[in-house]
């Protein structure tokens, strides 16, 4: 007789991605069956599904800090220059139409998310539709295949999006040229089409803008990833354990 | 910092589970429970199934394990030569900082 802890936590197995699931499910079950289950397992394993569905930048996306630096400094950065332009440091015309570019942007990425959410809800709700229709609301394992085309696959999910360093470098190439196009406005003897991205570009917000739109489109990648997923299984019903 | 270094760090939470398992898997294959045994008499912490097959997923990930064939429904795994490095250097790094971390509490 399996204990409740026991139970959940192989029910917490079977809500694995998928690639997970075929590759590591069977050794995971095997590993409850061996060594039971308390209810710190259990947490440790919904914690570890989190995980596997949610890799650590989409949740460094979700981190609070992020949001609370990228408004902070949004703040600083509009007090700096209304300080500025009070007395008189920089011309106030070009900046303000900077940091009124700046704000658009802030709002579209503070309210990007929010569109996404139905996205995600409908999924879900898909989701668990399709596993009561065909009678598998108790969840389902894959037949074991072999390990080496799995952890290819695995390797494949967890692969998606920049990683850490590219964002670096995009953040440093997107600063030097933001960099670039500020002393271009103030140098009228340069291109106008060196000029050009001074328009565009709210300089101060120029890191905080790069970073939200790389861990903007992880995110995107992710739920698409997720979809794609969700509609796999749809296609390839398993045997129900 | 050297590199290997780097790289299990870049495990996040994972780095310490993943050097458990390294040391674990370091004289001979294991699979899962046999792991979280060896590692429960070595360090006295018990790995619960989501933290080992996270960190495992990462190791394997970066060809620092390797799967063997299936013996039931429990897979061993063993250390690759690339894990054996990683391993090795950042043991002589944990070496280094414990002899200064000693001499230092000596010297105070």
């Amino acid at each position: 007789m399996r204990s409740r802890a026991e139970r959940i936590s192989r029910a917490l197995v079977r809500r694995y991605p998928r690639a997970w699931r075929e590759r590591y499910g069977e050794e995971m079950l095997a590993l409850i069956d061996d060594s039971g289950s308390t209810w710190k397992h259990t947490l440790d394993l919904a914690i570890g599904c989190a995980d596997a569905w949610f890799p650590a930048a989409t949740r460094h996306f979700f981190a609070p800090i992020n949001w609370i630096a990228s408004l902070l400094g949004f703040a600083a950065v509009r007090l700096g220059s209304a300080i500025a332009i009070h007395f008189g440091l920089i011309p106030p015309a070009p900046l303000q139409n900077a940091l009124q570019g700046a704000f658009a942007l802030i709002v579209l990425f503070l309210l990007g998310p929010i569109f996404l959410l139905p996205v995600l809800a409908f999924a879900m709700a898909f989701r668990k539709a399709w596993n009561q229709w065909f009678g598998m609301i108790r969840g389902h394992m894959p037949e074991p295949i072999d390990p080496q085309i799995a952890t290819a696959r695995m390797k494949a999910m967890t692969d998606l999006g920049p990683t850490r360093r590219q964002i670096h470098i995009l953040v440093t190439v997107t600063i030097l040229i933001a960099i670039g196009a500020d002393i271009s406005t103030h140098d009228k003897t340069v291109s106008s089409l060196l000029r050009l991205p001074a328009d565009f570009i709210p300089i101060p917000v120029v890191p905080w803008f790069t970073y939200w739109l790389i861990a903007y489109f992880r995110m995107c990648l992710l739920s698409l990833r997720m979809l794609r997923q969700l509609a796999s299984e749809r296609r390839r019903p398993s045997r129900v354990e | 910092m050297n590199r290997s270094q780097d790289e299990i760090q870049s495990l996040g939470r994972y780095s310490e589970p993943a050097l458990l398992i390294l040391i674990s898997l370091a004289d001979s294959p294991k699979h899962g429970y046999a792991m979280t045994r060896d590692i429960e008499l070595l360090s006295g912490q018990k790995l619960g199934p989501g933290t080992l097959y996270g960190a495992i997923t990462r190791l394997e990930g970066r060809e620092w394990i390797e799967p063997l064939p299936a013996e039931d429904r429990r897979r061993p795994y063993r250390l690759t030569d690339a894990g054996k490095r990683v391993l090795q250097q950042r043991l002589d790094a944990l070496k280094t900082m414990t002899k200064i971390g000693a001499r230092r509490l000596a010297d105070a």
